[in-house]
């Protein structure tokens, strides 16, 4: 009868001669040329794309297909959230401002929390969850499957039509639907409050205030954050599927870094964005 | 007007003199010596599809080989900047053993898609050529099923149909009858023909003996893979 064979975990010498520190730094090293790397392939990506004279026919269907997939698929999911999140949210926050006699603040406070941090980072984390994912699980087949290589043998760039329109597309789409999200979660809140009586403000004096408690900055935050985390958000995905070892199990392996790295993405650019504008 | 994608007579499209590759991790070496030039045909006998793709990936400039330097037209793959050999590998058809599909798109998506990348022709202009080849390989027309919902004989002449549209400078055919009755012998002879006459060159990977020793096929070299090396039965005549 065979006997199980069982191997003692293998220490290099090289190990053991780093010692803990060593390994440590060997650890933050390679961490930090992966960010590098990450960060120069992502403004190939964008340079490439942010020529117009550079999206051939064949990436502009693919942006068109991306932006049905990971946008218009998603707004069900985004409409939802929002109206639980107006009804949830914006309605508390009307009714208890109401309460202090605050109703003039309402504008200041849904722009501070609802425009500029909230509505972003929802509509990204639905999209990561929704779409994440499915990109990595894609163009990971396409490596493991040798599709990229026969794209690659016919002269065909896959960062023409991998990658260019899908990190653009999801770019779009996050801002778009990041605009429908607040929408909704406004209007809903404020007709969840004003239907069961919790506010006495008028349709006009709330907008108004939610616009007065707008400034340029706002503006340009509503524009820029959703647009970069979406860029970074589709990158990291299909960074990682076009790294992916040949086994099904390495995509399995990618999916749960794939989600964490975006998620940290998703707050790192947040702060970052939030503390210059 | 001269047709500026065929090199002038007697530059070669393709060398690799005394390349040395691994077909896989840790296998061992293969030594590749060929120069294919304007119109030729090129057989070879490799009863191992890693061993055709791995060949194919280094002349094609997708892989380093381990020793020796391919070149492109006079220029090997290393000097030529990134986007440059992607536009020259325009120029280039392949057939894969496999991976040949995107299986999200349908067929015909694929075989469009390398003319829809490279040229300005009006889709409808690329349908029909499309049209033509797939009915000259024996297929009822363009395939709009997924790859996956496909018979295999069927993608393996869409393979070809795609190999053959425009006017490649450089096909390879990786075992393309690998799947395929012998029905698809007749059109891909007479397709490699076409492709000769205009001065673009083949190279046919095949583990068929009875191809390799076909008389009706009119190659200029024929090899095999001996050993670790691929060794040239005869010269053309």
């Amino acid at each position: 009868m065979k006997k199980l064979q069982v191997s003692a975990p293998t220490v290099s010498a090289r190990d053991v001669e780093l010692g803990l520190l060593g390994r440590l730094g060997d650890r933050i090293i390679a961490v930090g040329r992966g960010i590098l790397q990450f960060v120069g392939d992502l403004s190939v990506t964008l340079a490439r794309g942010l020529v117009p004279g550079n999206w051939r026919r064949t990436m502009r269907a693919e942006f068109i297909r991306a932006l049905y997939r990971v946008g218009f698929n998603a707004i069900p999911a985004v409409a939802i959230s929002a109206l639980l999140v107006g009804i949830g949210f914006v309605l508390q926050i009307i009714y208890w401002l109401g309460v202090i006699g605050q109703e003039g603040s309402v504008g200041d406070f849904l722009v501070l929390i609802l425009a500029r941090e909230m509505a972003p980072v929802v509509t990204t984390l639905i999209l990561i969850g929704r779409s994440g994912t499915v990109i990595l699980d894609e163009v990971a087949h396409l490596k493991i499957d040798g599709q990229i290589r026969i794209l690659e043998s016919h002269g065909v760039d896959p960062t023409d039509v991998i990658a260019v329109p899908r990190v653009f597309a999801t770019a779009v789409a996050v801002f778009a639907l990041n605009m429908l999200f607040l929408h909704l979660a406004l209007w809903s809140g404020y007709l969840g409050a004003a239907l069961t009586g919790l506010t006495a403000i008028s349709l006009l004096e709330f907008v108004e205030n939610v616009l007065h408690g707008m400034t340029l900055k706002d503006h340009l935050l509503l524009l820029i954050k959703p647009l970069v985390m979406g860029l970074v958000i589709a990158y990291i995905p299909i960074w990682l599927g076009l790294r992916v070892e040949a086994s099904a199990l390495a995509v399995r392996q990618a999916m749960p870094r794939q989600f964490v790295y975006s998620l940290l993405a998703t707050f790192l650019i947040g702060t970052m964005i939030s503390a210059v504008l | 007007m001269p047709d500026t994608s065929i090199p002038p007579s007697g530059t070669q499209i393709i060398e690799a003199r005394r390349v040395r590759l691994a077909p896989r991790d840790g296998a061992a070496m293969l030594e590749v010596d060929l120069q294919v030039l304007p119109g030729q045909l090129h057989l070879i006998y490799s009863d191992d599809p890693d061993n055709s793709s791995a060949i194919s990936d280094v002349l094609l400039g997708l892989c380093d080989a381990a020793q020796g330097e391919v070149r492109w037209q006079g220029r090997t793959w290393a000097e030529i900047p990134p986007r440059s050999a992607y536009r020259l590998r325009g120029n280039v058809s392949r057939v894969t053993s496999r991976g040949n599909w995107m299986d999200t798109r349908s067929v015909m998506e694929n075989i469009l898609l390398p003319l829809r990348h490279h040229t300005v022709l009006p889709d409808d202009i690329l349908r029909e050529m499309a049209c033509d080849f797939a009915q000259r390989f024996g297929l009822p027309g363009l395939p709009m099923l997924l790859p996956g919902q496909c018979p295999e004989p069927d993608l393996q002449r869409a393979a070809c149909v795609r190999a053959f549209m425009g006017r490649p400078q450089l096909v390879i055919l990786e075992h393309p009858l690998e799947f395929a009755d012998a029905g698809l012998l007749p059109p891909l002879v007479d397709a490699i023909q076409q492709v000769r006459r205009r001065k673009g060159s083949v190279i046919w990977f095949t583990r068929r003996r009875a191809i390799l020793e076909e008389p009706g096929i009119h190659a200029d070299h024929r090899y095999r893979i001996a050993g670790r090396q691929l060794l040239e039965l005869e010269a053309a005549a």
